[in-house]
């Protein structure tokens, strides 16, 4: 059992993280962060994610055979990274993304991908 | 507490003086601080956590769920709760909420984020009148595709012609605010109809929101939507969020600002002051008839015409919403 801040904990103790976000999608609203450099502005860059996150589903959605499309996690890497989104039901509240990017010479992508998944679920201890 | 004061002025005062309490605004819905932060808004528009639904016999929610809950609920009620405007507030020291603690809001990022969620409505699609009014669908499109989000997949099957966004919210247990941004959405993809010809009162008198180039109605006086003040309230939507140092941009740019209407110290006009308190702040949907009397002296029923914007918008709109049909 976790609460916010001991996810938050979880997920920037994966070598190479060097940015952490919840996101509230509903509204694209940052609820914690961690670590983040200075020049980032939480609730811009969350927003942003979110949209990030939804126009990739629109886009898979057209591009995929039956039209619909489940995304369990989006990796895109950057010059500035690994950024990992994973989009998280939960039961009481509406969707929470969490945010990740990682350090592209230190991190392991998919050893990062595995314990960002499991602080996912024993967020909502599913 | 004089109820004259504003919401934001008393809300910022309780938390100025660390107070633990509830305050009451009006029917719109109750503000819990504890220590001077916020830490529950509830409103009878929105669902709550429980509302959301945890379905019988599922192992009770964690820490880390309930603090979801409380997070995502209280955003929601809040963006209903924190626009009312004329509500007297009630005060009631030491009362907290069942829920308990499980986060907690600065009143000024609550406001904020209030303030840019109303924006972002606006930019998918700025037509306020579409969050107070039944939900209409249009029969067909002329779009060869469309991609629906699941909560707009919820509020189609759900909208039966009578049925405001809210109404909706409550029925689906979505957050009100996704099923607003939903409605919003349908708009800008032009899947939604106009109402009957009877009933374009609403939307008439709406009309100078989108149009208030000239004339700036204070609809959103509730709720002004200025330019983000500084950037270190909008760090942080409660104590514990880890920000390594507030940086001094905003950072929302013009994203967070929404149209011109949305200036401050635009002189409000009175009649209009009494609208978002009818529509959302108790969350009554008013019939056309009703909305006739929330606004008066706008030239409901027949618009005179005179050539001025506002006149031009409702011709645009007429036009459009008979294409539509066509």
């Amino acid at each position: 059992m976790l609460d916010i801040e001991d996810c938050l904990t979880d997920i920037l103790a994966i070598p190479g993280a060097l940015d952490a976000l919840v996101i509230e999608d509903t509204g694209g609203t940052a609820v914690a962060m961690g670590r983040a450099s200075a020049q980032l502005d939480p609730q811009a860059a969350a927003g942003a994610l979110s949209r990030t996150l939804h126009a990739t589903i629109d886009g898979l959605a057209v591009a995929s055979p039956a039209g619909t499309v489940r995304v369990e996690d989006v990796i895109v890497t950057s010059d500035q990274g690994h950024h990992l989104l994973r989009p998280l039901e939960t039961p009481l509240t509406g969707p929470v993304l969490l945010y990740l990017r990682l350090d592209l010479e230190r991190a392991n992508l998919a050893l990062a991908r595995h314990r960002l998944r499991a602080a996912a679920s024993r967020l909502t201890a599913r | 507490m004089p109820s004259v004061q504003r919401l934001e002025d008393a809300l910022t005062g309780l938390a100025g003086e660390r107070v633990t309490g509830s305050l009451k605004v009006g029917r719109a819905g109750t503000v819990y601080l504890s220590g001077g932060r916020v830490t529950y808004v509830e409103s009878p528009s929105t669902p709550g956590p429980r509302d959301a639904g945890t379905p019988p016999g599922e192992p009770p929610p964690t820490e880390g769920e309930l603090q979801l809950g409380v997070l995502g609920a209280t955003m929601d009620a809040a963006f209903f709760v924190l626009a009312a405007t004329g509500a007297r507030h009630r005060f009631t020291e030491g009362e907290r909420h069942r829920y308990g603690d499980h986060w907690y809001f600065d009143v000024p990022a609550l406001f904020q984020e209030c303030r840019r969620r109303r924006a972002r409505l606006d930019q998918v699609w700025p037509h306020p009148e579409a969050d107070s009014r039944p939900v209409l669908l249009a029969p067909r499109t002329t779009a060869q595709r469309v991609v629906l989000t699941p909560v707009q997949w919820e509020v189609l099957l759900g909208a039966d012609g009578t049925a405001t966004p809210l109404d909706l919210a409550r029925r689906l247990g979505r957050p009100a605010y996704a099923v607003l941004l939903a409605v919003r959405r349908f708009g800008a993809a032009g899947l939604l109809r106009e109402p009957p010809s009877g009933t374009p009162v609403t939307g008439v008198g709406e009309l100078p929101k989108r149009a208030g180039r000239a004339r700036p109605y204070a609809d959103r006086s509730s709720a002004p939507a200025r330019p983000p003040e500084s950037g270190s309230s909008a760090e942080a939507m409660n104590g514990q969020v880890r920000a390594a140092e507030p940086g001094p941009r905003s950072g929302q740019g013009a994203a967070a600002q929404p149209g011109p209407e949305a200036r401050p110290g635009t002189a409000p006009a009175p009649q209009a002051g009494t609208e978002p308190e009818a529509e959302r702040g108790t969350g009554t949907t008013p019939g056309p008839g009703e909305a006739t009397e929330a606004l008066p002296g706008l030239g409901l029923g027949v618009p005179a015409v005179s050539g001025d914007s506002t006149d031009v918008s409702v011709l645009i709109r007429l036009r459009d919403a008979l294409e539509r049909l066509l």
